[in-house]
């Protein structure tokens, strides 16, 4: 059965990227367009890994980061962060939370598929 | 009255004497100064009009930004959905062109086999045709290869042409940055205008939402090098080791909103009472009547009187 990917941003095109990049991998992908509605898609379909960008409305990165953490059922989901942002402070706060990888926009496919791979075989 | 009283009566007029005469020497000075300030009114309101245009206008530059990130996405999606499709249809061409090769070689080895059966003479009548058929075989194969290798390639170029195209997410962002940034402007300037007390500003009401701040990066940049992701992988690394956390870069960037504040604020903020004081000339502000009055005071004083106030001694012994 094929991995399930939530890909969270609000940039409607960096969506897109990132799915074409899994799916050439075979993942299915969901897409969501900032935490809140991420929360919900994760509340109806269980997701194996999540890749979400910072810097989105309603709810940003940090704070779906935080909302999984702190939630026992998701906690384990591995998180991983696609920003342009690349701030030390976030890259901190970011690995403090428990996020497993920072990658930065715009990012290169293998690297973001090599990454992907390391928590879904 | 007494002898002391007439010299201190005396001694009262030559200082009002002084007064007058120091009066009558300020009034070219003070003329000139009414004159530079009747001039600058409809300088100051020129600017007032210019300072309420521009911030009029821009809206509308706001609006073309965003209109330019939409046609932009729009138009990067539409070419996404077509690298799908094409990427899609090479690989139906791969998958429906993946047995031809296989299918080839099984042709040619039953055509081996049907040549068995003939007897030795037709062998080497049928030679020349033979070499030539396993040339077209070689031929087909190598037409299939490099088939292959072009679906291969085609697929290649089409996930770069998608991966470039990143550059339109981040210069959505740059865009939403210079977005907020007029916005912020903007609303600096209509508060500066509302503070000069102009009369435009009905149609400068700040209902436009500022773009929200923390939905874009204004330091986004496309960096195809990978610099960024090499910046952040060394400080992964140094958090997880523990070890010093790499220079900070200091690139050249744009203003933050504090920055943008701290300019308009300059410090000590100017209130609206030294404005209005600057602007009103206090509570009662004096009409062009009252200040040619001043300057007229009813019957003007003839040259005679004025140097007579300006002289005074001279006029003394004259009489």
């Amino acid at each position: 059965m094929a991995k399930t990917v939530l890909v969270v941003d609000d940039s409607s095109t960096a969506r897109k990227f990132v799915t074409f990049a899994l799916r050439a991998r075979g993942l299915t992908v969901l897409t969501a367009c900032d935490g809140l509605e991420a929360l919900e898609k994760i509340a109806q379909t269980p997701v194996d890994l999540v890749i979400t960008d910072l810097n989105m409305p309603k709810m940003d990165g940090i704070g779906l980061v935080q909302a999984l953490r702190s939630d026992p059922e998701y906690a384990h989901i591995p998180i991983l962060v696609l920003s342009s942002l690349e701030d030390a402070e976030l890259v901190s706060q970011s690995q403090q939370l428990g996020v497993q990888a920072y990658l930065t926009k715009p990012f290169d496919a293998q690297r973001l598929q090599y990454e992907v791979s390391k928590f879904i075989s | 009255m007494t002898t002391n009283h007439i010299q201190e009566l005396l001694s009262k007029l030559n200082e009002l004497r002084a007064v007058f005469i120091l009066g009558q020497r300020a009034i070219p000075f003070i003329e000139e100064v009414v004159y530079f300030l009747r001039e600058i009114s409809p300088l100051l309101s020129e600017v007032n009009d210019s300072l309420a245009e521009s911030t009029r206008k821009m809206p509308r530059a706001s609006s073309q930004l965003k209109s330019v990130t939409q046609a932009t996405e729009m138009a990067t999606t539409e070419i996404l959905d077509l690298i799908d499709v094409v990427l899609n249809d090479l690989d139906a061409f791969k998958k429906s062109w993946a047995a031809a090769p296989e299918a080839l070689q099984a042709l040619q080895a039953q055509e081996e086999q049907l040549w068995q059966p003939l007897p030795e003479s037709w062998h080497e009548q049928l030679q020349s045709l033979r070499e030539e058929r396993k040339q077209h075989y070689a031929t087909l194969q190598a037409i299939l290869e490099s088939q292959q290798q072009l679906v291969e390639s085609l697929r290649d170029r089409m996930n770069r042409i998608m991966l470039a195209l990143q550059v339109q997410d981040i210069t959505a962002q740059q865009l939403a940055a210079v977005n907020h940034l007029i916005e912020s402007v903007r609303r600096r300037m209509a508060q500066l205008i509302r503070r000069l007390g102009s009369e435009v500003l009905d149609d400068l009401e700040l209902s436009q939402q500022l773009f929200a701040e923390g939905t874009f990066d204004p330091h986004a940049r496309y960096d195809r090098d990978g610099a960024r992701q090499k910046q952040v992988d060394a400080l992964v690394d140094a958090l997880q080791n523990n070890t010093p956390l790499p220079e900070d870069r200091g690139s050249a960037e744009p203003a933050s909103q504090e920055e943008i504040d701290a300019l308009f604020d300059s410090g000590t903020p100017t209130s609206q009472d030294e404005i209005d004081a600057l602007f009103d000339g206090g509570n009662t502000p004096a009409s062009q009547d009252e200040i040619d009055a001043l300057f007229s005071g009813g019957t003007p004083a003839s040259q005679d009187e004025i140097d007579a106030l300006f002289n005074p001694k001279q006029n003394d012994s004259d009489s």
